[in-house]
């Protein structure tokens, strides 16, 4: 299945940090391609944009925002959005991403990805928003799931439920982070296969996958550490639905020398290819 | 109130107000910002219980990711002072920084903005100066780092400027360049702190002036003696060279000494060609 958008899938990419930013330059085209934090790249004229700019003309680059703020009640900042818009086209971004969250209201913004009471209210709230965000990109925008870490009694409907609808009222894509599935999934006490298997497949443009940390009572979004074999299994289970998908490693945390990052990126690559496999032979003994 | 919650714009006002309480969640809970949208008893009719942790806890879980990421983001931002603070008084100054001037922006790096004044009426008397002129010089090296590129002046297009223009030469400054005038303890912690050496003190007094500049996409330091010095702030404050130079010494450098200088600081990249000279692509 391709997405809704006819995007292209860019292969198996990693997160552009600025410890690596030697290693790309020194070795361009070890992952298949980069996404790089957007407002590391806003508001500046010094290395980090040129390091972008140059990436940009060897390695498709996609930006990934944690400021976007699509679920505060606050004013949109047209202004941010507009920077956003002219660094995309600078670097020729393939497309452009964000949370489903609020970061901050009142003009504040606390830098975290706080969750949304998933109802009604909220839904027309963020849908609204988004069809502004997008107008005013000139392009989709496609959201992730955060990892939560709590549930709100106002919530009426699933955290899948939810994003389908909100593609579907607002034309947005969808960026499903498998290991915040997971990482939500169990400190929620959620079924994460059927998170997977709820979520709109021809909607998701791309996927992240990342390690986290157990803190026994509950699991942190730390992206610290290689992905953990359940939210591998996730993963393949995504990729029967739909198809072969754009997907990213991320790691924030305890960086590793990017060989390590890139041969995550190799195994999503293994992954997805296995589960492909299998899904296209089942197909074929059920054809026979 | 509704049955289920509060109304959004209602629980984003208090979730707010309750994680980034510098006291803690349960200080969050009963402030007063935080009452005015939901008693504290009523905290299960917002967030669910469930689990092997309550909703204090699971609001916890925002609240101390909070102080972290401010912490981190201006210990990256300011790791002298971090260093000449320590570990527990660096955390006390973040929490109290943040608290009085929270992030408006959309990015961290915009955060300290504001910590070099906030550090100079900060904590004990003594010492006050010395780590505000330390901030000041970290704040000033992101801001040259971060600034854009612009066509600088070059040695020849300074000359021609400088024989058409004489003493009333006013120059512009690059954004990518900066000069402070600091206490030299400052410039000490710096380098004690580039060179993982414990931070020095130092009995000199006064004040030197320090040019901060950009090469390729790495920020340098240099120590100006002080004629120079005090000339090279006097135009980057925008006097016309006359003035600048009345300012800097009693007695005038030789014309040939200033025209050294200014070629020296033109090669460190200080000054911008716009406004100053022709555009050469103009010509064109």
């Amino acid at each position: 299945m391709r997405n809704r958008f006819g995007l292209p899938m860019l292969g198996y990419g990693v997160g552009l940090r600025t410890v690596h930013f030697s290693d790309h330059l020194g070795r361009p085209g070890g992952a298949d391609f980069l996404e790089a934090i957007t407002e590391n790249f806003l508001d500046t004229g010094g290395r980090p944009l040129h390091v972008l700019e140059r990436l940009a003309e060897l390695t498709p680059v996609v930006l990934h925002g944690v400021s976007m703020n699509v679920g505060s009640v606050d004013p949109l900042d047209l202004a941010y959005l507009r920077e956003v818009r002219a660094l995309a086209r600078r670097v020729d971004a393939r497309w452009v991403t964000d949370h489903l969250c609020w970061t901050g209201v009142a003009g504040r913004n606390t830098h975290d990805l706080l969750p949304l009471p998933r109802n009604e209210e909220t839904l027309a709230h963020v849908a609204a928003r988004l069809r502004v965000i997008q107008d005013v990109l000139e392009r989709p925008v496609h959201l992730e799931n955060p990892s939560t870490y709590l549930e709100l009694a106002a919530s009426t409907m699933g955290e899948a439920e939810f994003l389908g609808r909100l593609a579907d009222l607002s034309g947005c894509g969808l960026l499903v982070d498998v290991n915040n599935v997971f990482v939500s999934s169990f400190n929620h006490g959620r079924d994460a296969e059927a998170w997977i298997d709820a979520i709109p497949a021809d909607r998701v443009v791309q996927v992240h996958l990342a390690g986290h940390t157990n803190l026994g009572t509950h699991l942190l979004d730390t992206h610290s550490d290689h992905v953990r074999d359940e939210v591998w299994a996730l993963f393949a289970r995504l990729v029967r639905r739909t198809g072969p998908v754009t997907t990213l490693v991320e790691w924030d945390e305890e960086i590793p020398p990017l060989d390590v990052v890139l041969a995550e990126a190799r195994k999503a690559r293994a992954v997805a290819e296995a589960a492909l496999g299998d899904r296209d032979g089942r197909r074929e003994r059920e054809a026979a | 109130m509704t049955a289920a919650g509060l109304p959004l714009a209602e629980f984003q006002e208090w979730m707010q107000a309750v994680i980034v309480h510098p006291g803690g969640v349960d200080a969050g809970l009963r402030s007063r910002a935080a009452r005015r949208r939901l008693p504290p008893s009523r905290l299960g009719a917002v967030v669910r219980a469930y689990g092997a942790l309550c909703p204090v806890e699971r609001l916890g879980i925002y609240a101390s990711m909070y102080p972290l990421r401010t912490v981190e983001a201006l210990r990256s931002d300011y790791p002298a002072l971090a260093t000449l603070l320590g570990e527990r008084r660096f955390g006390a100054l973040v929490r109290e920084y943040v608290a009085a001037h929270p992030s408006t922006s959309f990015t961290l790096a915009r955060l300290g903005d504001r910590l070099p004044s906030f550090a100079a009426t900060w904590g004990p008397e003594r010492g006050r100066g010395l780590r505000a002129d330390v901030a000041r010089l970290e704040r000033a090296a992101a801001a040259v780092f971060d600034a854009a590129d612009v066509a600088l002046l070059d040695a020849p297009a300074l000359a021609a400027a400088l024989a058409s223009e004489g003493e009333s030469l006013r120059l512009v400054t690059a954004p990518a360049f900066a000069i402070l005038a600091v206490r030299p303890g400052a410039v000490a912690v710096l380098d004690a702190v580039l060179e993982d050496a414990s931070a020095p003190t130092s009995a000199e007094r006064g004040l030197v002036h320090v040019a901060l500049y950009r090469r390729d996409f790495t920020v340098l330091r240099r120590t100006l003696d002080p004629v120079p010095g005090r000339l090279l702030a006097a135009l980057v404050s925008g006097l016309p060279l006359a003035e600048a130079l009345s300012r800097a010494a009693r007695r005038r450098p030789g014309a040939r000494i200033v025209s050294g200088w200014l070629a020296e600081w033109s090669a460190l990249g200080a000054f911008a060609r716009a406004g100053v000279a022709p555009d050469p692509s103009a010509a064109r």
